[in-house]
């Protein structure tokens, strides 16, 4: 035993290490497995949250907030859908992929024995000296530019240095912010958190803006605001497909002539608010909620009221059991089966309606201007200043713990400053196009930047891509080029750059090809793409590749709703599908007049259900449309109004023949009746009303708001 | 008898006068026909105006929409309960084979079809003069409740045309 002891303390060290080295691989071992076993997800999560922290770092040199978050998992998923939708991914130009043989799925995800499909594995970012460019990654990035912070960076101080520009021109995001006018940086959490500067943040994935402040977090939802002046991803699919030449897109995509920024200035304000809720302003619920809680009423307002109140909540702050029944009807929708759940959201109500009196310090944001759009001349925005301002917020607790979890109450909130609240004076005015774009398209130099006006033009054929690739190769010294996986010696170029054209690459008298990627533009549901598109067809028309009637869009919402009794805050409420039925489902009618949408003939009217037939639009709803999409009668005059570029017609043909079947219907029509817009066609018969849009040859109508005014009241009688 | 001359003529004079303010007042009141707003349409003009539409639009649109717009009418009148209309569309060697009377036929279409359909238009195929269409037939009321089917269609001419289906 000694002998062992003695043994111990002679090698005290040597065992010290020999027990460390077997701790270090015990560790890393563990490391290992976990690293082996942990599921996809996770290991994806942290390979993202390393990716978006090197990215930050390495925005504060390079600006580039865009790129952060995008991987080649993206990269590959944008190129599968561009393969889905029938397209070559390096005939029609996209750049240069590596692919693996994948056992193919059926519908439910499972694997089919024995058959395989071929799917992207890798992309090539692309060098160009080996005639690659990364035009995927690129369009990527551009269009995550939308929702991404132009940031100061040491490369963005460097270039601007002698020039007017700032800093934040140069970083890759679209957003600049200003807080009393001076730059806000939002790219790096650390830099945001040394610098004390975390209260504005731009949440990417749910493009919001994310604001706080006195305690509060606010959200302005970027979707329908600033996100028109970005460039979506189907404007580059839309624009690379119809011209065939990705260079040009490539180049609309990174050129600093389209680094449009959005300059967002918030001021700092004193606000105090009021609440609405279920439509009920705050005295009405005060009042409301002082009969509850006393069992009296009152008819007091103001100041008053409030006393009231505070009086009777510091004796009486719990409704009383046999005061259930008055609960009021602003409060209706708490009601829940633990009366105190439902004592804990009225109070809640109670105590941010108190809360609204007390003056706090809140952010709001103005666009001050829009520079370096892709289309646009840079825009300004006029602003006067006024005493106060209000303006409605929603609030909508995120904490589960919140009584209030998952209610939303109008505050309507009055704003004031001592150098007077912003208000906007007018519309600003938006010119197009810029000189930049009219380069790209026709040559020339802008700022600086040479646009060639001349690329390269793919025809769907893999033997016309490698040529192209070897000519790129060839104009950037490369000796070797990269081809379908494979490098090969350059050689003489044999296909040369070539103006930009619309027209099919196999028939010069057609331009089907540049319709069908148009559409792609058209059939996207995002601001960004409706502005996008409505400005590519204005640059066309002006750039004279297309004539006005060319490009010209039918209206097709010309039908109009048919409950009009249904308010429109409750139809986004009781409006919906059901996986079960075709069409749209609508909810809590029961009882309804139910109006014909426009005119046609009742085909059938039987039991429950209504189908009608629709017509030829009638000169009424024309002259609707036309004041509604600003169609003006051609005079063929040459002056004034009459040269504004008009991007819709109406087609008086576009539903004939559209039948609309309505089911849970009381009919007081009958069939073979014909019938006008507003004319009722029944009564609901049930809690819940189907309707749905067939054509003519009998297949459904998948997206039905393509012709019914579902939100907008756009026909709202007078 | 100047005295009564005088009065005779005053009187004519006055219901001249009197016929043309009355004459003035009805074109007035009369729509005015350039007034394209006001232009009153009978029930029969506006079915004859969406007549003439349909056929236009039929006779603008590609060979394969036109077959599926008949397979598509035919349907609707199933949906709609125009048996007769329906009955009348089918090949006479059709009838003969599957459906001698027009109450044989009814019968068998409310025995198999939903009450309301929806047409998922699969194939379609020319042989000769004849036209194969398969469409899946679903129930609009339940989606889940669907079945498929073939129809043989011969176009005669615009918008007039005879078929046979799969009988199931």
């Amino acid at each position: 035993m000694q002998n062992i002891i003695k043994f111990i303390s002679t090698h005290i060290v040597v065992i010290g290490y020999v027990a460390l080295a077997l701790l270090i691989i015990i560790f890393v071992i563990g490391i290992l497995q976990i690293l082996i076993t942990m599921p996809g997800l996770i290991l994806g999560k942290i390979k993202e949250f390393v990716g978006n922290f090197f990215g930050q770092i390495a925005a504060q040199f390079n600006g580039d907030t865009a790129s952060i978050g995008i991987y080649e998992e993206d990269e590959k998923a944008l190129a599968t859908y561009i393969q889905e939708m029938g397209y070559d991914l390096e005939g029609f130009g996209f750049g240069e992929f590596e692919y693996e043989e994948v056992a193919k799925k059926d519908e439910e995800g499972n694997e089919i024995e024995g058959e395989t499909t071929t799917q992207v594995k890798s992309v090539h970012d692309g060098k160009e000296n080996e005639g690659v460019r990364g035009y995927l990654r690129k369009y990527l990035v551009s269009t995550a530019a939308t929702y991404a912070p132009a940031i100061w960076s040491w490369s963005g101080e460097f270039t601007t240095l002698f020039t007017a520009d700032a800093a934040q021109d140069k970083s890759t995001g679209m957003i600049r912010i200003k807080h009393d006018g001076l730059d806000i940086d939002t790219a790096s959490p650390i830099w945001n958190l040394i610098m004390g500067k975390e209260n504005f943040k731009i949440l990417a994935d749910k493009k919001a803006l994310q604001v706080k402040v006195d305690g509060q977090i606010y959200y302005f939802d970027m979707s329908d605001w600033t996100s028109k002046y970005g460039k979506p991803m189907e404007l580059f699919l839309a624009l690379h497909l119809s011209t065939m030449m990705p260079d040009l897109t490539y180049d609309l995509a990174t050129s600093q002539a389209f680094n449009t920024k959005v300059t967002i200035d918030f001021q700092t304000v004193k606000s105090t608010y009021k609440i609405k809720y279920n439509g009920y302003d705050q005295e009405t619920i005060l009042r409301q909620y002082y009969r509850m809680i006393t069992g009296g009423s009152t008819s007091a307002s103001g100041d008053e009221l409030f006393d009231l109140i505070k009086e009777a909540r510091k004796s009486k702050d719990k409704i009383k059991a046999e005061d259930w029944d008055i609960l009021g009807t602003a409060f209706a929708d708490l009601e829940d089966e633990d009366r105190s759940n439902t004592e804990r959201k009225v109070n809640k109500i109670i105590d941010l309606i108190e809360d609204g009196r007390k003056e706090r310090e809140l952010y709001w944001p103005r666009i001050t201007e829009v520079t370096k759009h892709w289309y646009y001349d840079t825009i300004t925005f006029e602003y006067g200043r006024a005493k106060a301002g209000v303006k409605t917020i929603i609030f909508s607790p995120e904490d589960s713990t919140n009584p209030l979890y998952g209610a939303e109450l109008e505050m309507e909130t009055t704003m004031t400053s001592t150098q007077g609240f912003f208000y906007q004076l007018t519309e600003p005015e938006r010119k197009g196009p810029n000189e930049a774009i009219v380069a790209l398209f026709k040559g020339g130099t802008v700022d600086g930047i040479k646009f060639p006006g001349e690329y390269y033009r793919y025809d769907g054929s893999k033997d016309r891509a490698q040529k192209i690739n070897n000519a790129r190769a060839v104009d950037n010294g490369g000796k070797e080029y990269l081809f379908a996986g494979k490098t090969y010696k350059t050689e003489s170029a044999s296909v040369f750059k070539e103006p930009v054209v619309f027209y099919d690459v196999d028939n010069k008298n057609s331009n089907k090809n540049a319709y069908t990627a148009f559409a792609m533009l058209e059939k996207a549901h995002s601001e960004e793409a409706e502005v996008s598109y409505r400005c590519l067809k204005e640059l066309l028309i002006k750039l004279e590749y297309f004539t006005e009637e060319e490009l010209q869009d039918p209206v097709t919402q010309v039908l109009k709703w048919i409950l009009p009794d249904m308010e429109e805050k409750d139809r986004k409420k009781n409006v919906g599908k059901d996986a079960n039925l075709y069409g749209l489902v609508i909810s809590n009618a029961s009882g309804q007049n139910i109006i014909a949408p426009g005119d046609g003939t009742v085909i059938e009217a039987d039991g429950d259900s209504v189908t009608v037939e629709f017509g030829k639009l009638n000169s009424g709803v024309k002259a609707t449309l036309k004041d509604k999409y600003h169609i003006k009668d051609k005079t063929g005059g040459t002056s004034g109004e009459d040269d504004e570029i008009q991007l819709y017609k109406i087609d008086e043909n576009i539903i004939v023949g559209l039948q609309m079947v309505i089911v849970g219907i009381n009919p007081s029509v009958s069939k073979g009746q014909t019938i006008s817009a507003d004319q009722s066609l029944g009564t609901a018969t049930g809690e819940k009303v189907q309707v749905y849009f067939k054509r003519a040859d009998g297949s459904i109508v998948d997206e039905m708001e393509k012709y019914i005014d579902v939100y907008n009241e756009n026909f709202k009688k007078e | 008898m100047n005295k009564m001359l005088k009065r005779i003529l005053i009187t004519i004079i006055i219901l001249i006068i009197i016929a043309i303010a009355i004459i003035v007042q009805i074109k007035k009141s009369k729509p005015s026909s350039n007034l394209g707003n006001n232009i009153i349409k009978t029930e029969e003009d506006i079915k004859n105006e969406t007549q003439m539409a349909k056929q236009e639009s039929l006779a603008n649109t590609s060979e394969a929409s036109r077959i599926k717009n008949y397979v598509g009418q035919f349907y609707t009148m199933l949906d709609t309960k125009e048996y007769e209309a329906s009955y009348n569309l089918l090949f006479e060697r059709f009838k003969e084979n599957y459906f001698k009377t027009e109450d044989e036929y009814e019968e068998y279409i409310k025995s198999k079809y939903p009450k309301k359909m929806i047409l998922n238009h699969a194939k379609l195929d020319r042989e000769g003069k004849y036209y194969i269409a398969t469409v899946e037939v679903i129930d609009a009321l339940n989606t889940g409740n669907k079945f498929s089917q073939r129809v043989v269609i011969e176009e005669i001419e615009l918008n007039k045309f005879k078929l046979s289906f799969q009988v199931i």
